[in-house]
């Protein structure tokens, strides 16, 4: 499996959902997507998890196994910093994508 | 105690059964018919209560029949109305299974699994303590688990016919509260109880 930092892309209509940018690409996990109240995203991005390798534009976690939980989180930071993010275990999305890590990773 | 129907009675809209309630859409929108259950509704809000499981942490699962193309039914759980709710749902042009989540009418798509549908497939979509959605298809994890607050003291569940007209949608649906802080690896315990429930067949529709 590929863990991905993902834009989320769509208007939220039945044709065109709110969604990861993998969705495109093949199967898919979310770890989180919160909504605002309008059911709008209230995230920028989204950590997501596929058997999709190296999908073309989206940020993935690098592939340095074996992988760790500690390692897992230290890469997902450093997408999120260069992203202009501050990691923020308040955030639904972050907080989901380490749930996600620590639960896969172990 | 799980709320099951296995449609095995006469002809009938299935607000005619004391056990569904039709919350929006049109009467009739699903229809009890030869033993199954038929989408016979195009609109794109519709959805029946089946009854209450007095719990936000439960789960939903039915034998899926067969699907339309372009259907946009759904199997629900924290089932407020058809606006809002999370739901699973076999998508035929995309072969695929999906996991929505619905705010005020917007889509969001948690997760997407691609596979051949094959008519009796049960699809069982639950919302775990913690908050913690999952599809499972045959007892298979598929998608998830997705952490999801949304509507999440939403105790309701039940189907949501939409989209498109289909005769011989799901058969034997079956609904139920999950144990309280029970974890999504203990829960396939609990949905393998099911399927043999399934597989014996009952009717309290």
């Amino acid at each position: 499996m590929v863990y991905y930092v993902c834009a989320i892309i769509g208007d939220g209509s039945e044709n065109d959902p709110y969604r990861p940018d993998i969705a495109d690409h093949g199967d898919f996990s979310v770890a989180s997507l919160p909504s605002n109240a309008d059911g709008s995203p209230a995230a920028s991005w989204v950590f997501a998890v596929s058997p999709v390798a190296n999908a073309v534009g989206i940020r993935m976690l690098p592939s340095l196994p074996p992988e760790t939980a500690s390692t897992a989180k230290v890469a997902l930071d450093a997408i999120l910093v260069s992203m202009g993010m501050i990691p923020d275990i308040a955030k639904p999305e972050y907080a989901g994508a380490i749930a996600m890590i620590s639960r896969d990773f172990g | 105690m799980a709320f099951t129907d296995d449609f095995n009675r006469a002809d009938e809209d299935l607000e005619a059964s004391a056990n569904w309630t039709l919350v929006d859409g049109a009467a009739g929108a699903a229809r009890v018919t030869s033993n199954a259950l038929d989408c016979t509704s195009a609109q794109s809000t519709g959805s029946y209560h089946c009854p209450d499981q007095a719990s936000p942490n439960h789960y939903s699962q039915a034998k899926i029949k067969t699907v339309a193309l372009l259907a946009g039914s759904f199997i629900g759980v924290r089932l407020t109305d058809g606006a809002n709710f999370i739901g699973a749902r076999y998508y035929l042009d995309l072969g695929r299974w999906e996991v929505y989540k619905r705010v005020i009418g917007s889509f969001t798509l948690l997760g997407s699994y691609v596979a051949t549908l094959t008519s009796g497939d049960v699809v069982y979509i639950e919302a775990a303590s913690s908050d913690n959605i999952a599809l499972k298809v045959n007892g298979a994890l598929r998608i998830g688990p997705v952490s999801e607050v949304f509507n999440n003291t939403e105790t309701r569940q039940g189907i949501l016919p939409r989209i498109a007209l289909q005769a011989n949608w799901i058969d034997d649906f079956e609904a139920g509260a999950l144990v309280t802080g029970v974890s999504i690896p203990i829960l396939q315990q609990n949905m393998r109880g099911g399927f043999n429930q399934m597989r014996g067949g009952f009717n309290n529709g």
